[in-house]
């Protein structure tokens, strides 16, 4: 029986719709989720406002439209007298209305949209810091232009407040460098200089990533923004520009520092780490390494483009050992890289437990 | 005419006759130079791929065959 | 060997030829009805295809840091499922719908050129199952379904790092694809000339079904698009073999090159995707309203205009690469101009369904999802017009959401309402209404689960092609959701194929008009004869079947033209 299925139907309908359109608002609350309807800045937030703005237009031509389809649907449902209708072939008149009432609508969208698009071009005051972005497959690498050219990866620290310019280098395929909660996307091209700026409002560490198929690990080109005070950050670029700590003598972290140099774990072939095997972040010795500069690797967070954390508690050394080596993200690394990251460049000898814990102690002493 | 084989029609040679004594129908005509050259295309594709100089020899002069069959053809 | 005898009682024999086998009569075909079938068969198998790489994917998304595919099988497969999906599937199976109806709809006795039909139709076989055998050398291409340069260039290319594409990968893809591009080039050539030529006498141009119209623009679109994606494709076939250096930079080259050339091509593409599926609502739709389509002129007319803009709209694909401000503003502002014709159309479609009698049999049903599904495909793409928020969406799941919307809910929904209104002209059976409901609310419940919380994704910063995801970032049930929902998609494929078995078997004898229809092709036999019409039809009207079975209330009698 035809009307009872469509009774349900209308029910169900209703619910499964409801259902899905407060899904949308699970959008805002995501909690810890890298969400564009929370942003920390305000490139980001006006990239929300234009999509509010589109969400409401959008609802109201939906309801309108869809509404008006369902009801058609109900009410002119044939029924075993109704009789023949009308041969409508149009209406010109209505016609006219419903293209010039869309266009309208449309421009006033086009006119926010090349608005914002200026607005957003470049930044209202001068840059306060400039990092150079090196795309890599599959890691990111910051090159800290405006504070004397000392390099980090995987994490991008930026003081709240300030305009972050950034350079966008790649000499390998396109990536795209993307802080939903910051800003949006722009690809890093190789053979292009595209830049890109943002300011964080608010402290934070907030989710980045590649948002340009770039290969087997796309999926593990995380990066980090990490946004700290003034002072904070000052304190961080002291840190950073200077040389790694030497370990103390006789330590696990100083036999760590040796293994690091040495043929036989082969890291500083592709690592650099100044004031081990590098003089400074100028040494041109460093520009030919295709890993990670790890001087200071003890203070990041991510390993290897965010497919493991770095987590010194879960790292913890008594005697000698690992207290619990399968919950240590960097003894996973560097026990077996390619069963974590598979295609990376990170092809190595296998290293024993004893010289994973040596070095392991060296790279959480590099703060 | 008869059969040169005897006077009983094998199977199949009954079903063609049925069917010319039915009238001519009006159609467009059947061709395999289509199917020809569509295999032709492919061969010469796949010498690319396998960078082999006489396939791709043989696959060209498949479909200048082709094309010159196909043009030539009744239509 | 044979000779003819006028006359009766006289036997002719002569051996059977090759054409007149059960295989011979498929291989030496030219008959359009035949063609078209050969088309859309094929076409449905490698829907199949693209239907289980899609389940891979999913199932390898289902849950974070997923073990079932490792990722350099994920990039086969999800560059796989677009490739088959766009030029495997759709493709050949809107020129395979073409290919049968046209014809009859506008009176021919086959399309302008048979053989080239032919042709067309072997390209595409055995181009597909080209593309597809890479499987076979576990080398299925492997950059995306677009390709991105330098990614797809050989390893010399690529920096340092050994990580471009090493392989046959890609040259399974550019190959397959320019062979592909010759199959559509024959059809669209066969279609505007059998379109403007071969038309029954007193149908003019702005008498034609709408079916007919839409794929004139098509065949325009794809002669106008293919030769840029030739290009691109050659251009990347002599980087990779031959030395040269279209997209590298270190040699002066420019990947963006790639984009440019690809988009042309690609964003007229997917016009051509769903052009088809707006005429066959526009043909759906009055047959089981009772009553013509609302504004046929600008029905028409804004499918030409969005022809014409989409080659105006390509670099929409590419706004966060980093254009000069201007240049996004006009490309922000030609997307913008096409969604009004768009738009337009909607209306129209609404508008004919308003007031008339509706008949909600299983085609209907399809064109009604068609419509509901295709604004929301629609509104998601205004919002990525808006070049800030474009920012933050493209390159996210929020832009699987929209093509996926336009092209499952738009192109597929129109599809299988093509097949269930169709099939009975092509068989002379009925397609089971009762399992056709049920495909439908399996498809309609299926399409919203998979794709609606893929918005949502976008938004929460899940970024595309990912072959696994982290499980701490929130993502997790909605990807499970969308999963669950692709498995009730492939529920509903199942029951259209055993609708399509058991009514071959046993389903209810059609006759030649079962749904009281409008166009020509109803005036036919089903299925038609070989020669289609034995005389050919005098037109007066857009609906000249309409006004043979009413000629008290025909349209040249009522109607003004």
């Amino acid at each position: 029986m035809r009307m009872p299925l469509f009774r349900g139907v209308k029910r169900w309908g209703k619910l499964i719709s409801a259902l899905l359109l407060s899904s949308l608002f699970l959008a805002a609350c995501g909690e810890n989720s890298p969400s564009v309807l929370n942003p920390a800045g305000p490139v980001a937030d006006r990239e929300r406002i234009l999509f509010w703005f589109i969400l409401i237009v959008a609802t109201i031509v939906f309801v309108a439209v869809e509404g008006m389809l369902i009801y058609s649907i109900f009410r002119f449902r044939e029924r075993p007298n109704s009789p023949m209708p009308r041969q409508i072939h149009g209406n010109n008149t209505i016609e006219v209305i419903w293209t010039v009432a869309p266009s309208i609508f449309l421009f006033a969208v086009l006119i926010g949209t090349i608005y914002t698009m200026i607005n957003l071009a470049q930044p209202k005051t001068p840059a306060d810091l400039e990092v150079r972005v090196v795309g890599h497959q599959w890691w990111w690498e910051f090159d800290y232009v405006s504070q004397g050219n000392f390099v980090t990866a995987d994490s991008l620290e930026v003081p709240t407040g300030a305009v972050v310019q950034l350079d966008l280098v790649s000499n390998n395929v396109i990536h795209s460098f993307w802080i939903p909660q910051l800003t949006g996307k722009t690809d890093v091209i190789p053979g292009h200089n595209n830049h890109m700026w943002f300011t964080a409002d608010r402290t934070g560490n907030f989710f980045g990533a590649c948002a340009e198929y770039c290969g087997d690990q796309h999926a593990h080109m995380r990066f980090d923004v990490i946004a700290v005070d003034q002072n904070t950050f000052m304190t961080w670029v002291h840190t950073q520009q200077a040389s790694a700590v030497t370990p103390a003598a006789g330590s696990l972290a100083e036999q760590g520092a040796k293994l690091f140099g040495s043929a036989a774990a082969g890291c500083s072939s592709c690592h650099g780490i100044v004031g081990n095997n590098l003089t400074s972040y100028a040494d041109p010795k460093g520009a030919a390494l295709i890993g990670p500069n790890l001087t200071h690797f003890g203070s990041r967070r991510l390993i290897a483009g965010g497919v493991l954390t770095w987590d010194p508690a879960s790292c913890q050394i008594v005697n000698n050992q690992l207290v619990n080596k399968n919950n240590c993200g960097l003894y996973q690394w560097l026990q077996n890289p390619q069963a974590i990251k598979p295609g990376s460049d990170m092809v190595i000898n296998q290293l024993t437990d004893a010289q994973i814990t040596q070095l392991i102690a060296y790279l959480e002493s590099l703060q | 005419m008869v059969s040169e084989t005897g006077d009983s029609l094998s199977n199949e040679r009954k079903l063609v006759s049925k069917m010319n004594i039915l009238k001519e129908v009006p159609g467009s005509h059947t061709s395999y130079w289509p199917f020809i050259l569509a295999v032709a295309l492919i061969i010469v594709l796949l010498s690319i791929m396998i960078t082999s100089v006489i396939v791709f020899g043989v696959g060209v002069v498949l479909v200048v065959a082709a094309v010159i069959g196909w043009g030539l053809e009744k239509r | 060997m044979a000779t003819r005898t006028i006359g009766e009682g006289v036997v002719v024999e002569r051996q059977r030829r090759l054409s007149e086998t059960y295989v011979g009569r498929w291989i030496t075909t030219t008959d359009h009805k035949l063609i078209g079938i050969m088309y859309m068969v094929t076409a449905f198998f490698f829907f199949l295809v693209g239907g289980l790489e899609a389940l891979l994917i999913r199932t390898q998304l289902a849950v974070p840091d997923g073990k079932v595919l490792d990722p350099a099988t994920y990039d086969q497969i999800f560059t796989m499922h677009g490739t088959t999906m766009i030029f495997l599937f759709v493709m050949p199976m809107l020129t395979g719908l073409g290919n049968y109806v046209v014809p009859l709809m506008i009176g021919a006795r086959d399309m302008a050129f048979p053989r080239l039909n032919a042709f067309g139709y072997w390209i595409v076989l055995f181009g597909g199952l080209f593309l597809t055998s890479s499987f076979l050398f576990g080398q299925a291409p492997n950059a995306g379904w677009f390709s991105y340069a330098p990614l797809t260039e050989l390893t010399s290319a690529c920096g340092n790092a050994v990580k471009c594409t090493p392989g046959l990968n890609m040259d399974f893809w550019v190959l397959g694809i320019l062979l592909l591009g010759i199959s559509s080039i024959a059809a669209s050539v066969n279609f505007v000339v059998t379109i403007l030529k071969l038309r029954a006498p007193g149908m003019s141009i702005n008498r034609m079904p709408l079916f007919t119209w839409m794929t004139l623009v098509t065949s325009f679109l794809l002669l106008f698009a293919i030769p840029s994606l030739t290009a691109a494709a050659g251009l990347l076939l002599l980087d990779r073999h031959l030395g040269t250096h279209f997209y590298q930079q270190a040699f002066g080259g420019d990947p963006l090159l790639w984009q440019h050339l690809f988009w042309s091509f690609g964003h007229p593409e997917v016009y051509i995707l769903i052009l088809p599926a707006f005429g066959i609502i526009s043909e759906v739709l009055p047959v089981f309203s009772r009553k013509p389509i609302f504004g046929y002129t600008f029905v028409a007319w804004s499918g030409v205009a969005i022809g014409f803009l989409s080659f105006t709209v390509w670099a929409h694909h590419m706004f966060a690469v980093g254009l000069p401000t201007v240049a996004q503003a006009f490309f922000a502002t030609s997307t913008t101009l096409i969604a009004i014709p768009t738009a337009v159309k909607i209306f129209n479609w609404v508008a004919t369904v308003y007031g008339g009698k509706l008949s909600l049999k299983a085609p209907m049903l399809f064109a009604l999802g068609f419509i509901a599904m295709f604004l929301i495909g629609g509104l998601n793409g205004v919002a990525l017009a808006v070049v800030p928020f474009d920012y933050q969406a493209t390159d996210t799941y929020f832009v699987v959401s929209h093509l996926h919307y336009v092209l499952f809910g738009g192109t597929a929904f129109g599809v299988f309402s093509a097949l269930y209104y169709w099939f009975p002209k092509m068989t002379g059976k009925l397609l089971s209404n009762r399992l056709g409901v049920w495909q439908f609310w399996l498809m309609l419940i299926g399409v919203n689960l998979t794709f609606f919380p893929m918005h949502i994704l976008g938004l929460l910063g899940m970024p595309r092609r990912y072959y696994t995801y982290s499980g701490n970032l929130g993502w997790n049930e909605l990807n499970l959701m969308a999963t669950v929902g692709a498995f009730i998609i492939a529920a509903a494929i199942l029951v259209f194929i055993w609708n399509v078995i058991v009514s071959l078997r046993s389903g209810e004898q059609s006759g030649s008009d079962p749904w009281d229809a409008f166009t020509l092709e109803w005036d036919t036999t089903s299925p038609p004869q070989p020669y289609n019409f034995a005389t050919v039809p005098i037109v007066r009207s857009r609906r000249p079947f309409y006004d043979k079975k009413n000629p008290d209330i025909a349209d040249w009698k009522t109607a003004t033209h």
